[in-house]
């Protein structure tokens, strides 16, 4: 099987970016890739664009044009991919996958999200578009609801509590102090979670990641290549994808995400790993009942576990298992079309054991987890330094 | 929602009819054409139960609808909004707003009825969109 590494990330500050264009940001990620590469963008064979609605956050659809351009590559194809918050994840699976089958010795893959030019309800309602709209927005449901009714669910079985939950938001956050590109960092308290508004119950306000504007991005190269340009390539070791129903309620199990568990299987199979050989992983928290229901479906402790896995401190940084050291979207930010890329940057960051305060010791592998919906979509990858 | 895809969904929503495959029997619902299961083509009308029970819930405190913009679909409900997953067969759920209730009587079990009720007001002079919500059984 021919090998495929990452030769060069980059990416922006994620945050209330007032004064930065959609196009701007995508710009800035990209070339920074290509720098940190050690290329030019007349190196580049092909493109990759995640992003979930630029149609409806900034008006603008073709972005595959509009960053080919932006970056001026040779005329190269240039395709958006959308699979609403996995947009990231699957454009990086692209790249890859055009490398695999030849057509391309180096690939960009580039995530831009700019979502703060619209209202909170537009912004909503742009997100919401990622469920069923005859079926489940029509009636009011908002991502936030969605997730909650997995969340109550999951208490209801399980016993899992909202302390449990909460404990995901501050150790995220205390994680994202030390990362440079995150939105928020600034260290919470469990009490200041469980004490903040309630969106949708028993989801609260400081359980949900943030409305974002960034962008990431991430060079692929095939081994020859690679091993040209860098002394530090970090190997593709899986690159996984799963779907599922888009309605949470056609799901038979509505607390397990069953794109996810495939894509983990798949992974699995792929770099012949086990859960207990990743020692640092990056979740899709995109609420923090996420991060516990991506705990158990990716195979880290037994469905139903993760409220006391985590209760227990062994998602702590270099603790058992490092789970969103960079923050996650939690506090790290969550431009939606950018989160996936944003993941592997982070990945590549420890690998090359560059994450400073927040590096998660001997470290040989990472893995990255990114959703699309309620879990419509999944894409999982294993990252390697070998 | 415009008027035609709204008319497309109106046996849905008024009418909670789903399809039935006539070869291994599993009931969808929205209605559809051919069965995920076994490919068959062979699907019939199939009424869903008007009651059920309702599988998980969540009290919704903030609304998507901003009724100050004009020309948009303005959902309507009274904040909060108590929204279900509501099991109506086995492995036939939707998901519903629960009215006429008090947010803290519902429970994961309650048993529903669904009721016909406006949801929708576009703008001032536009369409009136219309569909199943549910009430707790007395």
């Amino acid at each position: 099987m021919k090998k495929v590494a990452i030769v060069g990330i980059g990416m922006t500050k994620l945050g209330n970016l007032w004064d930065k264009d959609f196009s701007q940001l995508g710009l800035e990620a990209g070339s920074k890739a290509v720098f940190d590469a050690g290329l030019t963008s007349k190196d580049i064979n092909s493109l990759y664009v995640g992003t979930m609605s630029s149609g409806l956050f900034v008006e603008q659809e073709h972005t595959g044009s509009l960053f080919s351009g932006m970056l001026g590559l040779n005329n190269v194809p240039a395709t958006r991919v959308e699979g609403a918050c996995a947009s990231g994840g699957i454009a990086i699976r692209q790249a890859y996958l055009d490398i695999l089958s030849g057509k391309s010795n180096v690939s960009m893959a580039l995530g831009v999200e700019k979502m703060t030019d619209v209202s909170l309800s537009q912004a909503t309602k742009a997100l919401a578009t990622a469920s069923s709209q005859n079926f489940e927005a029509w009636f009011g449901a908002t991502f936030p609801a969605l997730y909650a009714m997995i969340a109550r669910l999951h208490m209801h079985k399980y016993g899992t509590t909202e302390e449990q939950m909460a404990l995901c938001a501050v150790k995220n956050h205390k994680n994202a102090i030390h990362n440079e590109y995150a939105q928020f960092r600034k260290e919470i308290k469990v009490e200041d979670v469980m004490g903040s508004t309630m969106v949708s119950d028993p989801i609260k306000l400081l359980d949900c990641s943030p409305i974002t504007d960034g962008a990431a991005s991430v060079i692929l190269a095939d081994e020859e290549s690679a091993k040209k340009l860098t002394d530090t390539p970090i190997w593709i070791n899986a690159s996984s994808q799963g779907s599922d129903v888009i309605s949470l309620h056609e799901r038979q199990d509505m607390t397990t995400l069953s794109a996810t568990v495939k894509a983990a299987k798949d992974a699995f199979l792929q770099s012949k790993l086990k859960p207990k050989d990743i020692k640092c992983v990056e979740v899709h928290d995109c609420f923090t009942i996420a991060e516990l229901c991506a705990l158990e479906d990716l195979g880290f402790c037994k469905k139903g576990d993760a409220g006391r896995f985590i209760e227990d401190g062994n998602t702590h940084l270099n603790a058992e298992i490092s789970v969103n050291a960079s923050g996650g979207l939690k506090a790290k930010g969550h431009p939606i079309g950018a989160s996936g890329i944003a993941q592997a940057v982070e990945a590549v960051t420890q690998l090359r054991q560059e994450a400073k305060h927040r590096q998660v010791d001997d470290i040989k592998h990472v893995m990255t987890h990114n959703v699309g919906g309620t879990g419509g979509t999944a894409v999982v990858h294993i990252f390697g330094r070998d | 929602m415009a008027i035609p895809r709204y008319w497309r969904n109106t046996q849905h929503y008024y009418n909670l009819i789903g399809s039935k495959c006539k070869k291994c029997g599993r009931v969808y619902f929205p209605q559809r054409s051919v069965c995920a299961d076994d490919d068959s083509a062979e699907l019939e009308e199939h009424p869903l139960s008007r009651e059920g029970k309702i599988l998980t819930f969540t009290v919704l405190r903030t609304s998507l609808s901003d009724p100050s913009k004009e020309n948009t679909d303005v959902i309507v409900s009274e904040m909060p909004l108590v929204l279900a997953i509501i099991e109506l067969e086995k492995g036939v759920n939707v998901t519903a707003p629960i009215i006429e209730c008090e947010p803290e009587d519902i429970k994961i079990g309650s048993k529903v009825e669904a009721v016909f009720r406006k949801i929708m007001e576009k703008g001032e002079k536009g369409i009136l969109g219309y569909s199943y919500k549910f009430r707790l059984m007395r």
